[in-house]
This record gives structure tokens, sequence and C-alpha cells, in this order.
């Protein structure tokens, strides 16, 4: 669909170029070093662990096969949505429990973080899986190999001619679980980084307790972190040229670029919103 | 998306386009300053004039970089603008009166560096990518500050984390109660979202004419000031409130209005069915 | 809180402005489209958008005032640390994901190419030769409710509740054994019961099915 000469199609991956990986090196190590300068050793490890985030999520969205409008009508495998969406609601539902039990403390808020993105993830693509075999009578199959490679189910028999595949075989279910894992994991560690810094800065600046400046340290946490995570999810969509089918799907060796462009974006957009606090009441 | 998305040719130029939105919504979100001399909350009206001029600006974008074929839909658009954006409106406004100026920079620092991840690392390869994703993420942060300043009557971060609530006749302020820690800022996260790419994703086609895409885009920032309108009785006083919910209002029916009337004037043809009557004495 | 009105008077009056602009958008999109694609000479049925908009609207409300009361129950009953705006942002955009994921195929397949034969995709020659009449005449948009009535939107809201519900139920009953890891182990066991039942169910379509072609062989066998 490039209706103004976009970028010509080459066979196989293309790596990032010579000047696109300086540039992300040298973006990563200003980073690092403006949050260091910000805020010294805890400035820099919280950029460290929103990068780590951002690279989770971005090598997370990997997993899930989305399908786009072909999967809706039974003729790609996959589910039916497009990726900024479903990546976006798995992280966000584990958010939602990494926030619950953040009081509990890092460990245990990941975990939990991880296992909601996951859990959503799991029902979401049993209920699909559902819909195809009960509600369309289509048993579940890949158009990408020709055998599933957990479960050695063989696929060619039973792809509908004239299509590219539909449902989700097994891989892609474990795909699916494995990306929702990762981005909630991911989407909880950068929500969690943030945190941390609002709530040791914020008392002294605004003259409240803890407990008190809490909203506010949570609700800027829980924006920025659903901003951080559509960011990523984005960059993914473009790596991914919108639609892949999991894990086994050859578009997933595109991974590395889009680790590398997670990363930098992350990082910079991180030390802007961990060094907010640093410029109030300066002026 | 089946249709092939071609640039419309003709209409106003994007460079002018660019720098009418840019300078119209920075001046118009510097009139709700005005808000800080004259200590009354009249002027908050003028941040979501701000966030039309700017969503004005941020179509034509947008209609530029899909023409290219991104491979992925046009929402993806408007949520790394928006996520890119929220980051950068929220750093300004700790700067206090250079808010909007700072806004601005750091959102076109953030946004070219997504533009270049995506050109070249993900290897995107398309001309205007990094132009675009930098003008995007401008035009997010100025809709976001817009939106904010509306909403709280001001764009002081300081001033934004502090609220009133009454509870058993005495007015306490409060962090909770606050634009920042009621969490205000994710409804207009989201609704600044969709109102950016919803313009250029439904005048999608063959037929697209530019002065009905900009005209919804116009209704579209109207629709947006309603709901923060009505928000704002919690924040701001209550004429000013009301004032902000007239012009609101007004602007929306004007602009939907003569939406119809431009689809009317581009549309193959209007049908509108009249009921059967029914034949007298019983079919 | 902050206007002393009461929460339950606050979320209705909040998804009926919510359901306001969900109408004008779907009203401005269905308009844009149709009126871009005027060099296929199609026309822009008003009375589709006369009944349409109404109905959906009506939809919405009931989705968008569940979605928003559940969250202020978590909030309020739970005690989620989050506050209601972003929770309900959370849980509008898992519900927009889980549900059209659900859904979707549903009706893409199953409505629109109603007259293509049970149990088998749609091939992509196929792909423009969708249902025009309906069970009364010419097919419109509102008789997708009584269709999708039938599987694809229960199926849709069952999803969601699971998810849901194991979300809040794992953590309210478990998260005070074990020193917190109680509710992850439960949640590592449901999604291995889950992937039970979906390998339960893939290979008993597999089986019950049957291929469409023997394998190896070269003649189609009709399923």
């Amino acid at each position: 669909m490039s209706a103004l000469g976009g970028p010509a199609k080459t066979a196989g991956v293309q790596p990032p170029t010579g000047m696109g990986l300086v540039i992300s090196i040298v973006l990563i190590i200003i980073a690092f070093a403006l949050a260091y300068f910000l805020l010294q050793i805890a400035g820099l490890l919280a950029v460290v662990g929103i990068t780590v985030g951002g690279i989770l999520i971005g090598f997370g969205v990997h997993f899930v096969p989305v399908g786009g409008a072909p999967a809706a009508m039974g003729q790609s495998p996959g589910i039916a949505t497009g990726v900024p969406m479903l990546a976006s609601g798995a992280g966000l539902a584990g958010l939602f429990a990494g926030a619950w039990a953040a009081p509990l403390g890092l460990p245990i808020a990941l975990a939990s973080g991880a296992i909601g993105g996951g859990l959503l993830m799991a029902i979401t693509c049993t209920m699909v899986n559902i819909i195809y075999i009960f509600g369309m009578g289509i048993p579940a199959a890949s158009g990408k190999v020709d055998k599933d490679p957990i479960t050695g189910d063989t696929f060619p028999e039973y792809k509908t001619q004239g299509t590219e595949g539909h449902g989700l075989p097994f891989i892609s279910w474990v795909g699916g679980v494995i990306g929702g894992a990762l981005g909630g994991l991911g989407g909880t560690l950068i929500y969690l980084e943030f945190l941390d810094i609002y709530q040791a800065q914020m008392p002294a600046l605004l003259s409240a307790t803890g407990e008190q400046i809490a909203p506010i340290a949570i609700s800027l946490a829980g924006v920025f972190a659903i901003g951080m995570f559509l960011v990523n999810a984005v960059l993914v969509a473009y790596n991914i040229g919108g639609t892949i089918e999991g894990p086994h799907d050859p578009k997933f060796k595109r991974a590395p670029r889009a680790i590398i462009a997670s990363a930098v974006a992350s990082a910079i957009a991180g030390v802007f919103a961990i060094g907010l606090l640093e410029l109030v009441g300066v002026f | 998306m089946t249709v092939q998305v071609e640039v419309g040719v003709g209409g106003i130029p994007h460079n002018k386009i660019m720098i009418y939105g840019l300078v119209g919504s920075l001046i118009l979100v510097y009139l709700t300053y005005l808000n800080e001399i004259t200590g009354t909350e009249y002027f908050a009206f003028f941040g979501g004039l701000a966030c039309v001029a700017a969503l004005i600006w941020g179509t034509d974008t947008i209609k530029i970089l899909c023409s290219y074929g991104l491979g992925t839909g046009v929402p993806s658009a408007g949520m790394i603008a928006l996520g890119s954006g929220t980051i950068a409106a929220l750093f300004g406004a700790t700067t206090g009166v250079f808010a909007p100026i700072v806004a601005v920079i750091i959102a076109a620092f953030i946004g070219a560096v997504c533009g270049l991840m995506a050109n070249h690392v993900v290897r995107m390869d398309i001309p205007v990518m990094v132009v675009s994703l930098t003008e995007l993420a401008v035009i997010g942060a100025i809709t976001v500050l817009g939106l904010i300043a509306m909403v709280g009557g001001t764009f002081n971060f300081l001033d934004l984390v502090i609220g009133t609530t009454v509870i058993l006749g005495f007015a306490l302020q409060t962090f909770e109660a606050s634009v920042i820690g009621g969490g205000i800022i994710a409804v207009i996260f989201m609704l600044s979202a969709i109102a950016i790419q919803h313009a250029f994703n439904a005048c999608l086609g063959p037929g697209e004419k530019q002065d009905r895409t900009l005209m919804l885009a116009a209704e579209c920032g109207f629709l947006t000031m309603i709901p923060v309108a009505i928000m704002s009785f919690a924040f701001v006083e209550f004429i000013p409130a009301l004032i902000s919910l007239l012009v609101s209002v007004i602007g929306w029916a004007y602009t939907y209005a003569k939406y119809i009337e431009l689809s009317k004037r581009d549309a193959f043809a209007w049908l509108d069915a009249k009921p059967i009557i029914e034949p007298k004495g019983g079919a | 809180m902050a206007m002393q009105m009461n929460p339950i008077l606050a979320i209705v009056l909040g998804s009926a402005l919510a359901v306001f602009v969900q109408g004008v958008y779907a009203t401005t999109a269905y308009l844009g489209r149709t009126a871009s694609l005027a060099k296929f000479e199609q026309p822009v049925y008003i009375d589709i958008l006369k009944s349409m908009t109404t109905v959906t609207m009506a939809h919405a409300f009931v989705a968008v005032f569940a979605t928003v009361t559940m969250c202020h129950l978590i909030i309020s009953a739970l005690g989620h640390p989050f506050p209601l705006p972003l929770l309900g942002l959370i849980w509008g955009i898992a519900l927009g994901a889980a549900g059209s994921a659900t859904g979707n195929p549903f009706y893409g397949k199953e409505r629109q190419y109603q007259h293509q034969k049970f149990g088998a995709g749609v091939p992509i020659s196929a792909s423009g030769n969708i249902v025009r009449y309906a069970e009364a005449g010419e097919r419109n948009s509102l008789d997708n409710g009584f269709f999708s009535a039938k599987l694809g939107g229960p199926a849709s809201g069952i999803c969601f509740g699971l998810i849901v519900f194991f979300e809040l139920w794992r953590t309210v009953i478990f998260e005070p054994l074990a020193a917190g890891w109680g509710a992850i182990i439960i949640g590592v066991v449901a999604i291995l019961i889950f992937a039970i039942i979906d390998r339960y169910i893939e290979v008993w379509a597999r089986k019950t099915f049957g291929p469409y072609v023997v394998p190896g062989a070269t003649e189609e066998v009709s399923s």
C-alpha cells in the first residue's frame, strides 16, 4: 500500500542503518548521563529499569499473534484486532495487577504484573479458539509453517484452500501468553520505577507526607506508564508491518530492530518523566 | 482497510497549516495565562481553542504520513503522538510560565527520537517520518497542555496538584481531588488520542477533500472540549466553567453542521428513505 | 467528591456524556468514509444514520455504565490505589481488546459470509462477496444485534468477565497466603488450566472435523 513511493520492498530483513545504530548508542548514553546528573544513582538505576521495561514490552509484543482484519474473516491466523490495542490491553491488565501488588515489594509486584498480562491473553486466546471451533467449525491451522513446533500437529491438510490459515494453533496460543506476560512485566517495571522516584521526591517538594502525595504519584506514574506502553507498542507495530502469527513466524526475526528502538525511545522519554520534578519551583 | 490511500491534491499547503497551527495554538495556550494575571479563571476556554488549532494541524500531518503506506492503521499515529506528548506536556507544566515553549521543545526532541528510531532502526524508510513524528509529538503536547489548562484553569504544575473538597461543610485542600491526583490526565490522554486520528481515518478514501477533513478535525476538537468543560466544573468556578461549556457547545454545533453540509456536497447521493405508507384498508 | 454528587448519579451522567461523544463519532465516521468513496457511486443512506445511531448509543451506554461501575467498586470495595479515570482507561482498553478479539471473527465470518459453506475459512478470492439480503430484505447493521446475540456477543462478555473475575479472585483470596506469592501461584495454575482446555478443544476439532484434504493426497475431500 505505498502510494507515494514508500519503503522499497526488498527481500529479507533489513538491519538498522549504521547511522541508526550510532544515534541509538549516543542517545542511550545521553539518557543515562542526564539521569545520573539529575538524580545520581537513583536516577541512573531508574532509567536502566525503564529501558529494560521498554525492551521487555518491545520484545514481548512480537510474541502476540495479531491477525488484523483478515483474521476476522477466517483468512489468516491470529487474533482479529490491531497490534497497539491488543498489546495495550494485555499490558494494562498486567499494570492493574502489578500496581495493586506494589506495596508488597518489587519481585511480587513484577510477578503479579506478568501473571496479569499472561492471564488476560490466556483467557482471550482460549475464547478465540472456542469461537472459531464451535461458532464457525474451523480447526486451527498456520499458514507459515507446516508443523507446529510444540505439538507436532501438521497444518497443510487442515488449512482451507485459498486462505493463509485460520484460528490459533497451539504455538500461537503459547506465544500470546508469553507476549502478554512480558508486556505486563515491562509495563509494571516502568510504573514501579516512576512510582519510586516520585514517592521519594514529592514529600519534600510539596511539604506533605508520603500517604498524602500518593494519589499524585500514582496518577502520574500510571499515565506515563500507559503512554510509554503505547509508544513501544506502535514502534513494534511499525516493525512487524501490522500482522504476525507468533514466535514461529519468519517476521519474528525482525525483533532485534524493535528492541533497540524500544530501548532508546523508552530511555529518552523516561529521563524526561523522572526529571519532571526537578524543575518544579525553579521558575 | 482495503481502500487505497492517496494524497488529495490541491488545498492549503502543509507548511502553511503547520505555521498557523503552531503559532496559533501557542498564542491561545498563553491566553489562558491571563487567568494568573487577572486572578480569575474566565480565560480557561482558550486552552480548548488551542487544542482545536493543534488538532487541525495534526490531521494534515497524519494525512501526509499515512499516504506513504505505513502497513499499520491510522490510530497508531495518534497513540504515538499522545504517548510522547503527554510526558513533554507535564514536563513543561513544571516550568510555570514557560510551559508551552518548553513542552514544544521537549516534545519535538522526543518525537524526533521516535522518528529516527522508526526510520533508521526499524527501517520504515519513509521520507517524511522524522518530521511527521516530531510534529505529531508537538501537537500531542500542545493538545494535552491546552486541555489541562481548560480543566484546571492553569498550566502550572503546582496549582494542578492541589484541589478542594468539601467534607462536613469544611473546604479542605487535598491532593486527591486535584487535576493530576484525580487522574484527569488519563481522560484527556484518551480523548485527544481519539480526536487526533479520527478526522483523517473517517475521511479516508479516493474522494478525500482537505476542507472537509479539516472541518471534521475542528469538530473533533470542539467535541473533545465538551466533556473537558463538564469536568472543569469540579475544578474551576461555576461561571468560567459555564463559559467553557457554552463555547464548546456552540463551536461544536457550528462545525458539525458545516461538516454535514460538506459531506452532502461530496457524497454521490444522499438517500433518505421514507417510511412505507400502508395502503388504506389493510394490505 | 469535589462536586458533592452521589457517585451513582455521577456514573450515570458520565456514561450518558460518553455515549453522546461516541454517537457523534459514529455519525461523522459513517458520513466521512462514504462521502470519500463517491467515486464508487456509493450513496449515503440517511435512514441508516437515523435508525442505527441511537441503538449503538444504547448498547454503548450499557457497556460503559457496567464497566465504570465495576471500576468504582474495585476502588471503593477492594481498595485499588488507582484513581477512577485511570482504572476506567485500563479496563476500557482491556475490554476493547478482549471483547473485540472474541466477537470480531463471529460477525466477520459467520454473518458477513453466511452463504459460504460452514466449517471453512473464507478464501481470499471470495473476499468481497458479502451477504446483502438477510432475513427480511436488504441487510443492514441493525440485524447484527439479533445475530451476534446468539454467540459472539455473549462470548465476548464471558471472556471479559472471566478476565476480571480471575484477576480479582486470585488477588483477593490468595494474596495473604505465602507472603504474597499465593496469588502468583494460583495465576500460573489458572494459565495452565486454560492451556489444557485450549489444547483439548484444538485436538477435539482436528479429530471431529477431519482434514480438508487427505494428508499427502491432492484431491479435496469435503468435510
